[in-house]
C-alpha cells in the first residue's frame, strides 16, 4: 500500500496554507477578470489534498507566467492602438475646425455669394400677379375678421397730416430690399393693392442672406409702377439686398417716419394720416424656406397657415386703404365697413 | 511499502481518519470558503473600480446636461420668436440670423430639435450601467452617435463661417459640448473596454 500521509508536502507543489488562513490569489495586475465563471470553476481546488494544492496555483493565473505576460502585452498594445486612434480622431476634428477658422480669418470674408453682391431682381411673371389677384376681397375680409388681435398685428389708427394734400390719397411705404420684415410685408401689400389697381415692373428678390429670416423670397417695389384711379402708392426702398444705398426718402417722408416711428424701423407704411404700421404684421418664419413660386401657390390655394396670415394682413391693409379713399371702390370697400386696426 | 510504516505512523494515520470522519475538514473547507469570498469580491465595485472608472459617467452626464439645456433653449426660441434670444447682434455675432437661415433645417427638421434629440439620446448611454456594459451594440451606438454629432458640428461651423457668415453663440456652445462629449466617449470607451477581449 502506498504512503497515504497527506499532510506531508509533496515536492514541487505549493504548501497547503495554515488552517483558516486566507489564500492570496495572484490576480492579474491589470485587474483582469477571468473570462468566464466556468473557467474559474474549473480552476477551483478539489477537496483532495495533493491535487488541491497543485491546482490552486494555476487557477488564478499569475502575472509572472509567460502566457499572462503575452496576454498583458497584447492588451497593452491594443489599448495603445485605441488611444492613438482616438487621439488622432480628436486631433483631426480640432485641425479641421482650426483650418476653417483660419481660412475665414485670412480671406474667407472676401467670398461673397451672388445674393449679397446686389439685388437679384428678376421680373415677376404675370401669372404670379394673376394668382394673387384671384384671391377674392371677401376672403381677405373673412380672414381679417377671424384673426384675433393677439395673433396678428394690425395697423394703428392715426389722425395725422396727409402725405399729399391735393389729388389722390397717398399710401407711403418705406423699406429696404435687404430687410426680411419688409420682404414679409410686401406679400400682403401686393395682394391688398391689387384690389385697387395694377402693378407693373415688380421684381423678385430675396432679403439678405446674412440677416434674420435669411433670403426670404419677396418682391421689390424699386422701379415698379402702381396704377390706380383711387390712390397713389409711393414706395421707397432705401437699400439694396447688399445694403447699398438705393432710394432716399424725401424730407417730408422722413418727417412722417420720424413722427410715427422714432426708431425709424422698417417697413413703415403710412395710410395718408389715417393709420400706420411698423414692422412685419405676421410671422416671417412662415415664409422660411419657401420659393417665390411656392409662396404664390400657397396664397392662391388659400389653405395654409401662411395664406390665412397673409389674407388677414392684406384684409387689414385693404380696410385702411378704404378709409383713405372714403370707401372707394365700393365693390371692394363694402366688405370693410370700418378699418381693422389694433 | 505499507509494511515499512512504523506503528507511530499507522496510529497517527488512524487518528486523522477518525477526525476526518467526525469533524469538519477545516483546512480545505476554509480554503474553499476563502476563494468563494474572493470570487464574490471579483465582481464587486472594488474589483471593477480599476477597469470602469467613474470619470466617463460623471463627465459625460455633465456635458450631456449642459448640451441638453443649451439645445432646449435653442428649440424654445425656434418655436417662439427669435426676439426671445438673449444674444447680441453685433458684428459677426447674430444668433437669429443663424437660426432662421436656410441651413437651420436638415431634411426639413430644425437643427435645434436634432440637437435636443441627440443629447436626450445620449443620456442613457452615459449612465454607469451603459459604461460598464461590454455589449458591442451599446458601445458602438455611443461611439457612432458621437461621431455623427461631431460630423454635424463641422458642417454647421462651416455653414456659419462661410454660408451664413454669422456666429450664433448658443449654437457654438452646443458645438463645443458635442465635441467635448466626443472626447469623453472616445477616451471613456478605451478606458472601459475589456483589455482581454479579442
Amino acid at each position: 500500500m502506498a504512503n497515504t500521509d497527506d499532510n506531508q508536502p509533496q515536492r514541487g507543489t505549493t504548501p497547503v496554507p495554515p488552517r483558516g488562513g486566507k489564500r492570496t490569489p495572484n490576480r492579474p495586475s491589470s485587474g483582469g477578470r477571468p473570462s468566464s465563471a466556468s473557467n474559474r470553476g474549473g480552476q477551483r481546488a478539489t477537496p483532495t489534498g495533493g491535487n488541491r494544492t497543485a491546482q490552486a496555483t494555476p487557477r488564478r493565473p499569475g502575472a509572472g507566467s509567460p502566457s499572462d505576460r503575452r496576454r498583458q502585452a497584447l492588451a497593452q498594445q491594443r489599448r495603445r492602438r485605441q488611444t492613438l486612434l482616438a487621439g488622432g480622431a480628436i486631433g483631426l476634428v480640432i485641425v479641421v475646425v482650426a483650418v476653417l477658422v483660419i481660412i475665414k480669418v485670412t480671406g474667407g470674408n472676401n467670398n461673397t455669394t451672388s445674393a449679397t453682391k446686389g439685388s437679384t431682381n428678376q421680373p415677376v411673371a404675370a401669372s404670379v400677379i394673376n394668382k394673387l389677384s384671384s384671391v377674392s376681397t371677401s376672403q381677405l375680409a373673412a380672414a381679417a375678421n377671424n384673426f384675433k388681435a393677439s395673433q396678428l398685428t394690425y395697423p394703428t389708427a392715426a389722425n395725422g397730416a396727409p402725405v399729399n394734400k391735393t389729388g389722390k390719397p397717398e399710401l407711403l411705404y418705406i423699406g429696404a430690399e435687404y430687410c426680411p420684415y419688409c420682404a414679409t410685408e410686401r406679400w400682403p401689400m401686393v395682394l391688398a393693392l391689387s384690389k385697387f389697381g395694377h402693378f407693373s415692373g415688380l421684381t423678385n428678390i430675396h432679403s439678405s442672406p446674412t440677416d434674420v429670416y435669411a433670403s426670404t423670397q419677396t418682391f421689390s417695389f424699386y422701379k415698379s409702377t402702381f396704377t390706380s384711379q383711387y390712390l397713389k402708392f409711393t414706395p421707397v426702398e432705401t437699400e439694396t439686398v447688399a445694403q447699398k444705398p438705393l432710394q432716399k426718402p424725401t424730407a417730408a417722408q422722413t418727417a412722417i417716419l420720424t413722427k410715427y416711428d422714432s426708431g425709424q424701423s422698417i417697413p413703415f407704411v403710412y395710410f395718408n394720416g389715417k393709420a400706420y404700421f411698423v414692422g412685419a404684421q405676421y410671422n416671417p418664419q412662415l415664409l422660411h424656406g419657401k420659393s417665390f413660386q411656392e409662396i404664390a401657390n400657397d396664397i392662391a390655394a388659400g389653405k395654409s397657415t401662411l395664406a390665412s396670415n397673409i389674407y388677414a394682413n392684406a384684409g387689414a391693409i385693404v380696410s385702411n386703404i378704404c378709409k383713405m379713399t372714403d370707401g372707394k371702390p365700393g365693390s371692394v370697400c363694402k366688405y370693410f365697413p370700418k378699418p381693422i386696426n389694433s | 511499502m505499507a509494511s515499512t510504516r512504523s506503528a507511530a505512523q499507522r496510529k497517527r494515520a488512524r487518528a486523522m481518519a477518525r477526525q476526518a470522519r467526525y469533524t469538519k475538514p477545516a483546512g480545505p473547507a476554509r480554503a474553499e470558503e476563502t476563494w468563494a469570498d474572493e470570487d464574490e469580491d471579483w465582481d464587486t465595485d472594488a474589483s471593477w473600480t480599476g477597469r470602469f472608472p467613474r470619470w466617463p459617467t460623471i463627465a459625460g452626464l455633465i456635458v450631456v446636461g449642459l448640451g441638453l439645456a443649451d439645445s432646449a433653449y435653442l428649440t424654445y426660441v425656434h418655436f417662439t420668436s427669435v426676439k426671445n434670444f438673449a444674444c447680441p447682434e453685433t458684428g459677426i455675432v447674430n444668433c437669429a440670423a443663424v437660426t432662421t437661415s436656410q441651413w437651420s433645417h436638415i431634411l426639413g427638421i430644425p437643427v435645434a430639435i436634432l440637437g435636443l434629440v441627440f443629447f436626450v439620446g445620449m443620456i442613457p448611454l452615459m449612465l454607469p450601467a451603459a459604461w460598464r456594459s461590454q455589449n458591442p451594440l451599446i458601445r458602438l451606438a455611443r461611439l457612432a452617435g458621437s461621431i455623427v454629432g461631431v460630423g454635424m458640428v463641422i458642417w454647421l461651423v462651416y455653414a456659419e463661417l462661410f454660408l451664413i457668415r454669422k456666429i450664433c453663440i448658443f449654437c457654438t456652445g452646443v458645438h463645443i459640448l458635442t465635441f467635448a462629449l466626443f472626447v469623453v466617449i472616445a477616451m471613456g470607451t478605451i478606458a472601459t473596454s475589456d483589455p482581454e477581449a479579442a
